[in-house]
């Protein structure tokens, strides 16, 4: 075989589905018709398509394929996939970070932006639950219990008593 | 209704959908798949594979390319991989079963079962990816991009498969047939060789 055949043999499947640039098949059909050798090789190359053409699938009948249906649906059942997301699900991530971060914002606004605060004495011991010592003992009479008001217990006191309460409260 | 329309409606979970396009490709995937494995009954469990998995993975089909070459793609998929493990594991098929599918035609006779079987015999010398692009291009009709779009590759490089394909089927018809002359010119030498 020349060099030439073997180049435009390689291009002859192609030259058969009519698939080639004209260039090509210009230069093919003229080698063509001087070459019985290449004339030969796509003749045998038609026929290798005609016999594979001809041998398609046959059909299977309308059995077959009732089978076939009913063996993928149950397939298809068994494989559904999972009904698709909501939208909002779909929105990007990068927005789910605003609403987190205006919750963060809106605590921390809350919760640290105002002073501590004390808690009232009668939130912490409510009023009934006061007891003055001896009460229980009979040592007070209902309205001798020891008033809080500290002027009118300083002012019965002397001097020197004055002396040591005020000594007692400041250590 | 359109292919886009049925796979829009088959991508919301719509099965009945996805069936009128099963019944649209079946032939075409059924025949392929047989093409390529020359089994009938694994042809038959890989196209509903293959229809399977499409199924399965539907949602990311994004309509850019059509629906049948990427059902060709699964399907070739699915039989490559049958093949690998045919390769590895399976028994050679015995020629005689390749005629299987065409015994329920009365019409067919000797000759055609004849040519048939010695094409299968042929083919299933070819290798699988040479196998695949004349079944696509002979039989399917593809044009070469679009063989391309399903095997991978570029234009070019599917022409000159198709190309090779083509001249090393025609290269094994012609032994399958001086074989077949070597036969009969000689059978009581074939049956003393066959005794041993």
């Amino acid at each position: 075989m020349k060099w030439r055949c073997a180049l435009i043999q390689r291009w002859l499947p192609a030259y058969l589905d009519g698939d080639l640039p004209s260039f090509w098949r210009a230069r093919l059909g003229s080698h063509l018709q001087g070459c019985p050798a290449c004339r030969e090789e796509l003749a045998g190359l038609r026929e290798v398509v005609r016999i594979v053409q001809a041998a398609a699938t046959p059909d299977q009948g309308p059995a077959f394929w009732q089978t076939f249906h009913q063996e993928l649906h149950l397939k298809l059942a068994q494989n559904a996939p999972a009904p698709e997301p909501s939208r909002f699900l779909k929105l990007p991530y990068y927005l789910v970070g605003a609403p987190a971060l205006a919750t963060l914002v809106f605590w921390a606004f809350t919760h640290l932006g105002q002073p501590p605060q004390k808690p009232l004495l009668t939130a912490m011991v409510g009023p009934e639950q006061v007891v003055y010592a001896g009460m229980e003992d009979g040592a007070w009479q209902n309205d001798e219990y020891p008033s809080w008001d500290v002027d009118a217990v300083m002012a019965d006191l002397t001097h020197q008593e004055r002396q040591a309460v005020l000594q007692n409260v400041r250590y | 209704m359109t292919d886009s329309q049925l796979v829009a409606r088959a991508q919301e979970g719509d099965i009945p959908a996805f069936e009128e396009l099963v019944k649209k490709y079946q032939r075409e995937i059924y025949g392929l798949a047989y093409r390529l494995v020359l089994d009938a009954e694994e042809a038959k469990d890989l196209a509903q594979q293959a229809f399977l998995q499409a199924f399965v993975h539907i949602r990311s089909f994004r309509q850019q390319a059509q629906f049948r070459t990427w059902l060709f793609r699964i399907a070739i998929n699915q039989c490559y991989s049958y093949l690998k493990s045919k390769k590895k594991f399976g028994e050679p098929v015995d020629p005689e079963e390749f005629v299987t599918v065409g015994e329920e035609s009365p019409e067919e006779d000797l000759v055609t079962k004849d040519r048939r079987q010695r094409l299968y015999i042929a083919l299933e010398r070819l290798p699988a990816k040479q196998r695949a692009v004349i079944t696509l291009k002979l039989e399917q009709g593809l044009s070469y991009e679009e063989i391309a779009r399903v095997l991978g590759g570029t234009t070019g490089a599917a022409r000159v498969n198709y190309c090779q394909a083509l001249k090393t089927l025609k290269k094994y018809l012609q032994n399958e047939d001086e074989h077949e002359v070597a036969v009969r010119s000689y059978p009581k030498v074939v049956a003393r060789i066959s005794r041993r």
